[in-house]
């Protein structure tokens, strides 16, 4: 999920018309198994959560970090901020360029 | 809802040939079926099909052969069984790899060769569901990804789907899109040429031509459309300019002679292309000068009669003989002339203006009376208080013409409302600029006259022009009427053809000519232009004097010349005509500075010309051809073996209308037959978002024969990077007869990508591309040679 909207997950409107483009599985990209990373897990203990039992979720809040993860991955990687998710070639190469212009904005900034 | 769906189990190939034949278009074949089930449910295509004929249970489809010249692979070989086959791994590990690369393993295990090859384009215009965009790919008009979201479209332009909807509606189907190409190579001298393929006389259709083509230019859609007009007649006084450079001679004389009727723009058309056909062709007039319509009925200010003059001259001296001031039909009939000549073209024109039953109508003169007498010299207007009735182009240019004569008041009346009048808008509007008055909705009743001068015309209220069926039908309400007071009144309203010329047979209305020929019911007598149309246009005209002309040869037994000019694999464009911008139009006068002589419009400077060529979209497909396959066998030099021929695998992509091969109806892909090549190293690359699924970006399929270290061949194809596979040939040169390493790798990779058109938002794949040029090589280069000896142990 957090890779998918890092990467992938985007819909795609017509500029003209603003019909969808990719209302399919095919051209709205999820990531797959074989898209997955290794993955090392590792259990943390912190609070109880605030759910009966003491329960919490553990799925979607991971999500939320894995953007700002990649983005940075992306950074520490090329120099270059990518600013709009998902990060695709496209965004990258662009923002690349900036870099190389100068035009880039640096950390902090 | 899918739509119920016929299955049909082909039990043979023969079988399942026979079936799809029968069912003329409305069935598809079903291999894999892993793609064509999802454009189904979706009902992606203008009609769905009716049927499906299954090819899995058809024998002897798949499977892998090593024979002793290659490999034969079955067309029905699933993509799972390419990936592994042991054959493929060792001698073309490109096509293991591309096959691996395909898809989902799902999807490996149930998709085929040859569903692969053939599969539909994968643009998300084209497959939007319920046929959302009806699109050029799909028998529309235009390519809806040219100016929307193109990230995954081509690099390299665009692919001709058919006709531009340009040259489609002309009547002459000028190669408009062709010549603006030519033009923006600055190839000005071969941009002409393209239009005199099918039309002698620019110089007049780019100022007169209503230009059909403009209202049909996707651009329009878009922001303005091309100037067609200015463009032409840019290259038509290019012509003129330089006449030595379009001047030919037949290759070879016919020995045959044909006579011309008539020099207006048909006559003038067909003696153009009748002489280029070898013929001896003399032009009869019974006017002064030659030009018909052009010289008498148009009026200066629309078309300099210096050009009139300059185009006679042009056809002179190609050798095309003009006979002026004798009436055929008068001094001798046309049949006559066939004691001459081997035969004959008549186009007279419309210039009978049969009595309307007027009131009072001895007292009127007509618009083309008017129009010729101020072109053999008349000075003077017609009155003080001019009435022109009628809304066509003659009316306008007789209202304006005795405007500018020096009339107080000109007033127009017609029949029809401002939006119905059928003369062209924008002459009106110049009209009206002018202070020329117009009166609409408004039929003539009666003439009003005093001691046998005109005072004025009583006009009745017209409350519809039409039929339902669109005829002309006039209706009026005679409570409603009105008197416009005047001292002269021009009528202008239904042209006919002279019909006192015609001799039994050669009658020019209603059935009488041939409509593909324009033969007349004499035989070597053929007819064309208004004479038998009715009054038309120049280019309708122009475009019956070629018929005429092909039908004339036909009837000679002549062959016409062929056109040296074969049409471009891809089509480029400028990337500023994806963005939007203003058209330029050629400049008229202010209305206070337009003279009787003058040309009213200024043409288009050099600069301007240069810009309105950049800005045609040069329609046709930028979808890209999706395979994975594809690439990789065009570097194999593969050979497509189907039902009915065996082909080269570069001769097989094509783009049409719902289709990706030039496959014909019926026609099925029973193999791919890859020649053994000794020394031969290859790879495949891809480039995707994700790892299943995805169709390439971008791929890159290398064959290189070694010798050696040495590359001796290579070929080098890009996938996804235009509507077919596409050999980087550059690229291939720069390895062919080195040792290379990677700095030759970067080179080729470079020059792989010279010349590509990237579109408004996928710049990105020119270097992804680019990068995979480069892997692909290294990847080849690094790869284990093929063995050397013939056939496996």
């Amino acid at each position: 999920m957090g890779l998918g909207e890092a990467l992938t997950e985007e819909i795609v409107y017509d500029p003209a018309t603003g019909i969808p483009l990719n209302f399919n599985w095919v051209d709205y990209q999820i990531p797959t198994m074989l898209d997955i990373p290794p993955v090392d897990p590792v259990p943390m203990e912190v609070w109880e959560g605030a759910g009966e039992y003491g329960a919490c979720g553990i799925g979607e809040s991971v999500t939320t970090c894995i953007c700002r993860a990649v983005a940075n991955a992306i950074y520490n990687a090329t120099g270059a901020r990518v600013d709009s998710t998902p990060f695709k070639p496209e965004k990258v190469l662009a923002a690349l360029e900036a870099v190389k212009c100068g035009h880039a904005e640096g950390e902090g900034s | 809802m899918m739509k119920p769906v016929d299955y049909i189990r082909g039990n043979s190939l023969k079988a399942a040939e026979k079936t799809l034949v029968e069912f003329e278009g409305r069935a598809r074949p079903l291999a894999g079926g892993t793609d064509l089930l999802g454009g189904l449910k979706d009902a992606i295509h203008p009609a769905p099909p009716e049927a499906l004929v299954d090819l899995k249970r058809i024998e002897g489809l798949s499977g892998v052969e090593e024979r002793a010249d290659g490999v034969y692979i079955g067309a029905m070989t699933r993509l799972r069984d390419l990936a592994r086959d042991p054959v493929l791994k060792e001698r073309f590990k490109a096509l293991a790899q591309a096959a691996e690369a395909v898809a989902s393993p799902q999807i490996r295990n149930m998709g085929t060769l040859a569903g692969n090859l053939c599969q539909e384009p994968r643009c998300w215009y084209y497959r939007n569901p319920h046929n959302t965009f009806h699109c050029a790919r799909k028998g529309g008009d235009r390519c809806n990804a040219l100016t929307g979201d193109n990230r995954f479209h081509s690099v390299f332009g665009s692919m001709r789907v058919g006709r531009t909807p340009c040259t489609a509606a002309c009547p002459v189907q000028t190669d408009i899109a062709a010549y603006l190409e030519l033009l923006r190579d600055n190839r000005v001298d071969e941009a002409a040429s393209v239009i005199l393929e099918v039309n002698p006389i620019p110089a007049v259709t780019g100022r007169v031509c209503p230009h059909f083509c403009e209202q049909q230019c996707n651009r329009g859609g878009y922001d303005e459309p091309v100037s067609v007009r200015g463009i032409e007649r840019f290259l038509g006084d290019h012509i003129l300019a330089h006449p030595d450079r379009f001047l030919f001679l037949p290759a070879q004389e016919s020995g045959k002679s044909v006579a011309v009727v008539g020099s207006g723009p048909s006559g003038l058309a067909a003696a153009w292309f009748l002489r280029r056909s070898g013929h001896r062709v003399v032009v009869f007039d019974r006017m002064e000068k030659a030009g018909g319509m052009l010289r008498y009925a148009i009026p200066s200010f629309r078309l300099p009669k210096e050009v009139v003059d300059r185009v006679v001259e042009f056809l002179e001296a190609v050798g095309v003989t003009f006979v002026l001031g004798v009436e055929i039909g008068r001094d001798a009939p046309p049949s006559k002339l066939l004691e001459e000549h081997d035969t004959v073209y008549t186009a007279g024109g419309a210039w009978a203006t049969p009595s309307i039953g007027l009131e009072g109508e001895a007292h009127t003169m007509t618009g083309l009376a008017f129009l010729a007498s101020v072109q053999k010299g008349q000075a003077a207007a017609p009155g003080k208080r001019v009435l022109v009735i009628g809304g066509g182009n003659v009316a306008v240019d007789a209202a304006v013409t005795a405007g500018r004569l020096g009339a107080e008041e000109v007033v127009m009346a017609c029949l029809e409302s401002r939006g119905e009048m059928p003369a062209l808008d924008w002459e009106v509007r110049h009209a009206l600029e002018e202070g020329i008055g117009l009166m609409t909705s408004l039929g003539p009743l009666r003439v009003l006259t005093s001691g046998g001068r005109v005072t004025g015309v009583e006009l009745v209220a017209c409350t519809s022009v039409f039929d339902a069926e669109g005829r002309f039908a006039p209706c009026f309400d005679t409570r409603r009427t009105k008197i416009v007071s005047c001292d002269a009144v021009i009528l202008a309203v239904g042209q006919r053809p002279d019909s006192t010329l015609n001799e039994p047979g050669t009658e020019t209305e209603g059935p009488g000519v041939d409509p593909v020929t324009q033969a007349t019911r004499v035989q070597g007598i053929f007819a064309g232009g208004d004479a038998v149309s009715g009054p038309a246009t120049v280019v309708e005209a122009i475009a019956a004097g070629h018929r005429a002309a092909r039908g004339m040869n036909a009837f000679l037994g002549t062959v016409e010349p062929e056109g040296s000019r074969s049409p471009n694999l891809m089509n480029r464009f400028a990337r500023s005509a994806l963005a939007p911008s203003a058209r330029r139009e050629p400049e008229p006068r202010p209305p206070e500075a337009r003279t009787r002589n003058e040309e009213d419009l200024k043409g288009l400077d050099n600069d301007q010309v240069a810009a309105e060529a950049s800005r045609c979209f040069n329609c046709g497909c930028v979808a890209v051809c999706p395979s994975d396959l594809a690439p990789v066998l065009t570097a194999l030099e593969a050979r497509i073996v189907t039902s009915r021929r065996t082909l080269p695998v570069e001769a097989f992509f094509a783009v049409s209308p719902l289709s990706s091969t030039v496959l014909e109806d019926g026609e099925l892909v029973t193999g791919v037959f890859i020649p053994v090549q000794k020394d031969l190293k290859t790879s495949y690359v891809k480039f995707r978002i994700r790892n299943a699924i995805d169709f390439p970006i971008a791929g890159a399929a290398v064959a290189l024969q070694m010798e050696g270290d040495t590359v001796r061949t290579a070929r080098i194809v890009l996938g996804a990077a235009a509507p077919v596979p596409l050999r980087a040939r550059r690229a291939e040169r720069v390895l062919e007869g080195k040792t290379p390493g990677e700095a030759e790798a970067v080179e080729a990779a470079e020059a792989a990508l010279k010349g590509a058109v990237p579109l408004g938002s996928n710049a990105y794949k020119v270097n992804v591309l680019q990068a995979l040029v480069k892997r692909a090589i290294m990847k080849a280069l690094a790869s284990q040679q093929t063995p050397k000896k013939e056939g496996r142990p």
